[in-house]
């Protein structure tokens, strides 16, 4: 490589390298990407685009689900919280119920909000869970934590149902047995895709999540 | 150092070349996320045996025994590994409460468990639980009879189940057996090793406000609740488990140094046959109370949020 050795050609070099490193930090994460900067997803209310990528580099975005007809389940998501392994590796749950649904144009999205360091991190670590535990959906990361603030995602597992026109139609528990000891428990979330499928109100749709609390950084 | 007005000389090219590479390294590769992750925390997994060691579970009684018509009090004593906590009657933004489920023989009525007052636990995405750390009992009321027959012995049993958590969680729970003589109604029972520490408890339970001479308002200014204590240093409050509705950003406004508290109360649905309630916990001077109150929404104003 040829050195620059004049003085005013020092200067020029440097200054764009040193735009270029500037720029570069400044320059948005290419995390979360969501279209718009509302504050906070509403039940009831239009729910804002996001992109996400999965555990295989392949980037989701909302809207291409949803202008196609279907209906999507989001699912907060941490391979470590002693409740998703529950409903995952002890139970089946989450696929069982993402089975039932899975041809009647409901469309299941798993979300990891953990920040690295946090327990659950890591594109590895979930992808693992992910063919461990046989999940066929995505796992989406959202290290930054930006989606999952927007939708006020609190616990793991922590689910939402988004309407084909963008309609935030549930939120809260997958079901009403937050320690898995009951005989029969009510699917609050297949209860609510059921209704809304048939064209119906859901008739709760808002319920208290429970779980390990999402591993935000901040 | 960069671009400084040095005389030329032969180092020069190569040191201004590196310093610029050594910018680019240090301020551009976070934007790529190029830093090694941090290191993963381990999970506990349900049924492991850290689960015993993380809550030791007892159930203490304040007599040694019992006689027809007495009143007594059972607790349920939780010793908690440090840094880990136990989750009050409402969780908060995560977690799960405690739970009893309580049996005492024929002749016993069992009152409703006293809760203390818990702590507030803030977690990054602006999330907030009510928990207890290091050691916590639980005041179960309970009331014999009287005409129970004086002879043989009272069990009484609870099953107790709680999360503990830290970075991670784990479930736990314990099946609490005691038993006690029934005595005479004549006999004064004793006072057992842990009266000091049940009484003691016993005392910070939250009371209604009418009980601790605090004079305590509740208002209402459109959709936020006001809640003023005359003379108060710090106020916090700790809302009871709620349906209907819920306080927007509690962080923030269930906690103020001052005697005024102001908490949005947010829901479109606010069930207004139901009071807001909660324990407020008010410091004057050196002196710590918990309140229980209780705020009409009868004077919240219909308005669309």
């Amino acid at each position: 490589m040829k050195m620059i050795a004049n003085r005013r050609g020092r200067r020029i070099v440097t200054g764009i390298v040193m735009t270029l490193a500037l720029a570069a930090f400044w320059m948005p994460q290419a995390t979360a990407q969501l279209s718009s900067s509302a504050d906070r997803a509403e039940l009831g209310g239009k729910v804002k685009d996001f992109t996400l990528k999965d555990t295989d580099g392949k980037e989701h975005k909302l809207s291409d689900y949803t202008k196609k007809g279907k209906i999507v389940v989001l699912e907060w998501f941490n391979p470590g919280c002693p409740f998703v392994v529950r409903h995952h590796a002890n139970a089946t749950t989450m696929m069982d119920t993402f089975k039932a649904f899975k041809d009647k144009d409901v469309v299941w999205l798993a979300i990891n909000s953990g920040a690295p360091g946090k327990q659950g991190h890591g594109v590895e670590l979930n992808a693992r869970k992910k063919k461990d535990w046989g999940i066929e959906y995505p796992i989406l990361i959202d290290e930054s934590g930006e989606v999952g603030k927007y939708f006020g995602a609190r616990t793991t597992p922590h689910m939402y149902i988004v309407s084909a026109d963008n309609t935030l139609v549930y939120m809260g528990a997958i079901d009403d047995d937050p320690r898995g000891n009951k005989a029969e428990s009510t699917n609050y979330v297949a209860d609510a895709l059921t209704a809304h499928l048939a064209g119906k109100d859901v008739e709760e749709p808002e319920t208290r999540p429970y779980g390990c609390s999402v591993k935000y950084g901040s | 150092m960069f671009g400084s007005m040095h005389p030329d000389s032969d180092t020069r090219p190569v040191r201004d070349t590196l310093v610029a590479l050594f910018a680019v390294l240090v301020i551009a590769l976070p934007a790529f996320g190029q830093f090694p992750p941090g290191k993963h925390q381990d999970f506990l997994k349900p049924g492991d045996e850290e689960s015993d060691e993380l809550v030791q579970a007892e159930l203490l009684a304040d007599h040694d025994a019992i006689a027809p018509g007495q009143e007594m009090r059972l607790a349920v004593a939780l010793t908690i590994e440090k840094d880990w906590g136990v989750y009050y009657r409402n969780a908060g933004s995560t977690g799960l409460p405690t739970e009893f489920e309580i049996t005492a023989p024929d002749g016993f009525a069992i009152g409703e468990v006293r809760w203390p007052a818990p702590e507030r636990k803030i977690m990054p995405g602006d999330m907030l639980d009510y928990i207890y750390k290091k050691r916590v009992l639980f005041i179960i009321p309970v009331k014999a009879a009287a005409d129970l027959e004086p002879e043989g012995e009272a069990t009484f049993t609870v099953d107790v189940s709680w999360l503990a958590c830290k970075q991670a969680c784990i479930m736990g729970g314990a099946d609490l057996e005691l038993t006690l003589p029934v005595v005479g109604r004549f006999e004064q029972p004793g006072r057992a090793k842990a009266h000091e520490e049940i009484a003691k408890t016993d005392a910070s339970i939250p009371k209604p406000a009418e009980k601790l001479n605090i004079d305590i308002e509740t208002s209402w200014e459109q959709t936020t609740l006001r809640v003023q204590v005359k003379d108060a240093d710090e106020l916090t409050f700790f809302p009871d488990p709620a349906k209907r509705w819920r306080i927007g950003n509690p962080v923030e406004t269930t906690h103020v140094k001052g005697d005024l508290l102001e908490m949005p109360i947010l829901d479109k649905r606010v069930d207004r046959s139901k009071p807001i309630s909660g324990v407020l916990r008010i410091v004057r001077g050196k002196r710590i109370d918990f309140a229980v109150i209780e705020a009409n929404t009868a004077g919240r104003p219909e308005v669309e949020l």
